[in-house]
Formats: structure tokens, C-alpha cells, sequence
């Protein structure tokens, strides 16, 4: 009996010292793994902020076009050291070289290089339409980069910022390259005398007109968005090239025959600055009878081409505010390509002189100033004499 | 009486022979060239098209730029789309387990927004022309349809896979 309590002990004893042993051994591989996890997540927190964070170069835009530095060979043109640059490089710095041989003159101020570039790059380049194209040709790969853009003369918006940047850098201009949230567009950014201005050669080429040329945050705000946290501010009005078309105008009156001046002259982008007081009711009847021109021009035919709005807004200007408005102007080829040039000049004559017809059939009739044909039957309960009375009128 | 049982079971063997063929037996795709073919036709509307296709050399690779669903799950497929980079698209994927249809469906709806986000940068004109998109499931099929006229071209499709 006694033998038997022993062993019962013995057991008891040995169950125990196994269960707080399995016990220890449990709490230990919990913390144990406790410590991998947490770890784990700290690991995929530090990825998942690598993700976030925004870059200038090494950035995909429209999923496809890499955003990529071209510093050596920037840092080649200006120490004259070749050495370390590929075939490739070199051809890029051979093809930049000559351009800026052609194109800068001694003596120039870092604006007019800027102007330069922008000038050459709008009358020299053009779109490589192969972005849209659902399965692009191969060789469209070239056209995010200088190498392909300078020799191919075809660009995507990377391939006209990263060339842009890459002649401001070697002229010692400092230049980013910025990309929209989206990850869909980029464009740059350039610093003249301390500011920053956005110049995106992509949305002109082709006309050269200016009007994505050295903007301030708060116009391009109203085109895009971009990690402002990331990029420097760009608030300076001073070297946008609608500052060379400031115009001045002291009531509303004035605005449409300035707006039809300036188009004529080839102004698109300009600033109006009032010499009336401007409070806030002010500046939205500005809007209202900008919103009224654009509606008129952008009905009126004129053969090939044509007008619209591009942006409005009022900026703080001096002590006041100016406001900024840019226009679209747009040469299409003829469709007519069946027509010889005599035919098209008579055509567009009589298609003209048509259309001046409709128009005044709508704005000079007094009775019907809404374009609706009214509908009798529902006016009035009048008689079936009663119309035929109307019409007997009417032909009369 | 050996006898009869081995009969029976040669016969119950044969049987099970017979019905896993059955079950084995591949999937039949319809013609995807007159698929292509009659959809292309369905409209007049449509411009300049080029065609990629499961016929192609590099076909995997081509597939890629419309959809990321795993080459091994599909069947056949075909890419038409506009040369001059307009809005226009047809896309159709037959995959080889009906379950992978879903899938599929996804990676072109992937591509349908991506399309979307690249007209409205560069080509805002078309990019209205892309909210028409259909994107549907048929079976095993999953078809992708940009253009103007999109009603009658589904009906081509249609028509072509009930034929089947």
C-alpha cells in the first residue's frame, strides 16, 4: 500500500514538474514568436513607408515610362570628362552638345536659356503617339529618355521633362523632374533667381504659345496635383511669360474687346489687372463674363481652328490681385483633303456667310429669344379658328 | 460462375473507362479567327485596327499589356485595337477552367481603368468614349468592348459563342 502511495507521489511529482516544464517551454516559443511578428510588422511598416515616400528619378509613369537621372552625363558636359559615360551617353551628350551650340549665345541670362530650350524643344519635338496605342512598338521605349527623344525627335510628357532637365542641368540651371499623384504625368520644375516655376513642354509642343511655361503652384494646381510636401513651393509670378501681357482694364465692359485684342495679337495667356476696385462680388462677375466670352468664341467657326478657355483664376498680385486667363488655340488639318485651296476659299466664304445667317436668325428674332418653337396647343385653349386666324397672319 | 464475376467486372471497367474519356475530353474553343472576324465586321465605325493574338509567337508577352492573369489559365485569346492610339479595343479571353473566368474579368477591368486614367491625361477628348466600355463573362469567355457602335459588335459575340 505504502509502495503504491509512493508511486502515486512519484507521478504526481513528475506530471507537475512536465506540465510547468510544457508550461515555461509554451510561454517561451509564444514570445519567442510574439518577437517574429512584431518584428514582421515593423518590417512590412518600414516597406510600406518606403512605398509611400516620393521620389524625383525612378518613377513609373502610365505604368510604363521610367522617370530615370541623367547627371553624368550633365556632370560630363560641364567637367569635360567623358570617361565614365556608355555609347550611349556619349551619343546623348554629343546630340545635346550640338543644340546647345546652336541654340545659346554668350551673355544670356538664365531665363532667355530656359526660353531657348522651351522654344527649340515645342518647334523640334513631337508626340510619340505610340502612348496610347494599346501594344506600342518597340522602339516607343526610347521616347522617355534624351538618348531616344534627341534622336527619334518623338517624346512621351517623361521624355520632353527628363531633356528639359537634363539641357537646364547642364547649363548649371538647377531643374527637377515632378509627376503627378496619379503617376500618370510629369513635367518640371525650374529655379530662376531663388523661385521655382512649372514648365511643362509636353502640353504645348506644337504651338509654343507659353502657357505651361514658368507657372506658379496655384495655376498648376488647377491642372494637376503633385506631392507638394516633396517638391519646392512655386510661388513667384515673376518670370511666367503672361506677365510680359499684362493688360489693364478698369470695368467689365472692357474685358470682351481685351480678350479678342490679345487673341489677335497671339496672346493666349495674359493677366488683366483692374484699376477699379476688386472685392469679391467683382471677381466673380469677371468669371461670369469670362465664362460668356468663352462661350461665344467657342461656338464661332473659323476654318481649321478654334478657341477655348484653358484656365482662369485670380492671384495675389502687389497688393491686390490680378487676374490670370489663358486661352486654347487649336490649328487642325482640313478634312477637305479631296478640295483643291481655290475650293476651300470659296467654301469657307459661303459656309461663313451661312452661319452668320443662322446666327442672327437666333439673336436678332424679338419674339423668340430662347431658340424653342412654343408649343400653341398648350399655350391658350383658343379656338381651331383662332389658329387658322394665327397662320393667315403669319403668312401675311 | 469466375466467369460471370471476371464479365462483370471487365464490363464495370470499361464502363469507368468510357465515362473518365468523357470527362477528360478538352474544352472546344469557337474559331477565334472568325470570332475576331465577325466582331471586327459587326460595325463600320471602327478605325484602322491591329490584331495580337494566341496565334502569335511571343503570345504571353502580348497578352501582358491587356491583362496579368496567369498565360497558363488561358485558352486563347485575341487583341484589337486602334494603331493611331484611339480609344477602341476589343479584347477576348477564353480561359481553360470556367472558375478562372472571374479572373479574367478582373485583369480587363484593371485595364479598362488604366486606359481611363491614360485618356484623361493625354487624350481627354476620347476618354468620354471609354466610359461606354463593356466587359462581360460568357462561360468560359470574358470579352472587352470599346467603340461607338459597342451593342452591335456584342452581338456578334454573342451570336458567334451560341453558335458554339
Amino acid at each position: 500500500m505504502k509502495k503504491t502511495g509512493i508511486v502515486c507521489l512519484i507521478l504526481a511529482i513528475v506530471i507537475m514538474i512536465g506540465g510547468v516544464a510544457t508550461s515555461i517551454k509554451f510561454a517561451y516559443s509564444s514570445f519567442n514568436e510574439m518577437k517574429n511578428i512584431t518584428a514582421y510588422i515593423e518590417e512590412q511598416k518600414k516597406l510600406k513607408a518606403e512605398e509611400g515616400i516620393t521620389k524625383e528619378n525612378d518613377v513609373k509613369i502610365a505604368g510604363s515610362y521610367e522617370i530615370k537621372s541623367t547627371e553624368d552625363i550633365s556632370d560630363a558636359y560641364k567637367s569635360g570628362d567623358t570617361s565614365k559615360l556608355n555609347d550611349k551617353q556619349k551619343e546623348t551628350l554629343d546630340m545635346a552638345s550640338d543644340i546647345l551650340k546652336e541654340i545659346i549665345t554668350d551673355g544670356m541670362s538664365e531665363y532667355e536659356k530656359e526660353t531657348a530650350v522651351y522654344d527649340w524643344m515645342c518647334k523640334n519635338l513631337a508626340h510619340d503617339s505610340n502612348l496610347l496605342v494599346v501594344i506600342p512598338a518597340s522602339s516607343s521605349q526610347e521616347s522617355d529618355n534624351p538618348y531616344g527623344v534627341l534622336k527619334y525627335h518623338n517624346a512621351v510628357c517623361v521624355g520632353y521633362a527628363t531633356t528639359f532637365r537634363l539641357f537646364m542641368q547642364m547649363m548649371d540651371i538647377e531643374c527637377m523632374v515632378v509627376h503627378n499623384t496619379e503617376c500618370y504625368h510629369s513635367w518640371d520644375l525650374i529655379n530662376l533667381d531663388g523661385d521655382w516655376y512649372h514648365t511643362d513642354i509636353y502640353s504645348d509642343v506644337g504651338r509654343g504659345d507659353y502657357s505651361h511655361f514658368n507657372l506658379c503652384d496655384a495655376i498648376r494646381g488647377q491642372q494637376e496635383s503633385w506631392d507638394t510636401e516633396f517638391f519646392p513651393h512655386a510661388n513667384s509670378l515673376k518670370y511666367n511669360k503672361a506677365m510680359d501681357n499684362m493688360c489693364e482694364a478698369s470695368s467689365l465692359e472692357e474685358l470682351p474687346g481685351l480678350y479678342t485684342q490679345n487673341l489677335m495679337d497671339k496672346k493666349y495667356s495674359f493677366f488683366v489687372k483692374f484699376t477699379c476696385p476688386v472685392d469679391e462680388e467683382f471677381a466673380r462677375r469677371v468669371q461670369a463674363v469670362t465664362g460668356m466670352y468663352n462661350s461665344a468664341i467657342d461656338s464661332m467657326y473659323i476654318p481649321d481652328q478654334g478657341f477655348w478657355l484653358q484656365n482662369q483664376i485670380w492671384l495675389p498680385y502687389e497688393n491686390g490681385y490680378v487676374f490670370w486667363i489663358s486661352f486654347y488655340h487649336y490649328g487642325e488639318e482640313s478634312e477637305a483633303e479631296y478640295l483643291t485651296d481655290e475650293e476651300k476659299e470659296q467654301l469657307n466664304e459661303t459656309i461663313q456667310e451661312v452661319i452668320n445667317q443662322l446666327y442672327d436668325s437666333f439673336y436678332n428674332d424679338p419674339g423668340d429669344d430662347d431658340g424653342y418653337v412654343e408649343d400653341d396647343s398648350t399655350e391658350d385653349d383658343s379656338t381651331e379658328d383662332d389658329s387658322t386666324e394665327d397662320d393667315s397672319d403669319d403668312e401675311e | 460462375m469466375k466467369k460471370i464475376i471476371a464479365a462483370f467486372i471487365l464490363v464495370l471497367t470499361m464502363a469507368a473507362l468510357t465515362g473518365c474519356g468523357e470527362k477528360t475530353e478538352e474544352v472546344k474553343d469557337v474559331n477565334f479567327y472568325d470570332l475576331r472576324t465577325a466582331m471586327l465586321n459587326a460595325t463600320t465605325k471602327l478605325p484602322e485596327m491591329q490584331t495580337a493574338s494566341s496565334a502569335d509567337d511571343n503570345a504571353s508577352e502580348l497578352l501582358a499589356y491587356v491583362s496579368d492573369i496567369d498565360y497558363e489559365k488561358v485558352s486563347n485569346f485575341f487583341v484589337s485595337y486602334s494603331k493611331e492610339g484611339l480609344a477602341d479595343e476589343i479584347v477576348v479571353i477564353s480561359v481553360k477552367d470556367e472558375a478562372d473566368a472571374k479572373e479574367a474579368k478582373e485583369s480587363l477591368q484593371k485595364h479598362l481603368d488604366h486606359r481611363k486614367n491614360l485618356f484623361a491625361n493625354y487624350a481627354v477628348e476620347e476618354a468620354a468614349r471609354l466610359e461606354n466600355a463593356v466587359i462581360k463573362v460568357s462561360g468560359r469567355y470574358v470579352v472587352l468592348i470599346i467603340a461607338d457602335e459597342y451593342t452591335q459588335i456584342e452581338r456578334a459575340f454573342d451570336d458567334m459563342i451560341k453558335e458554339n
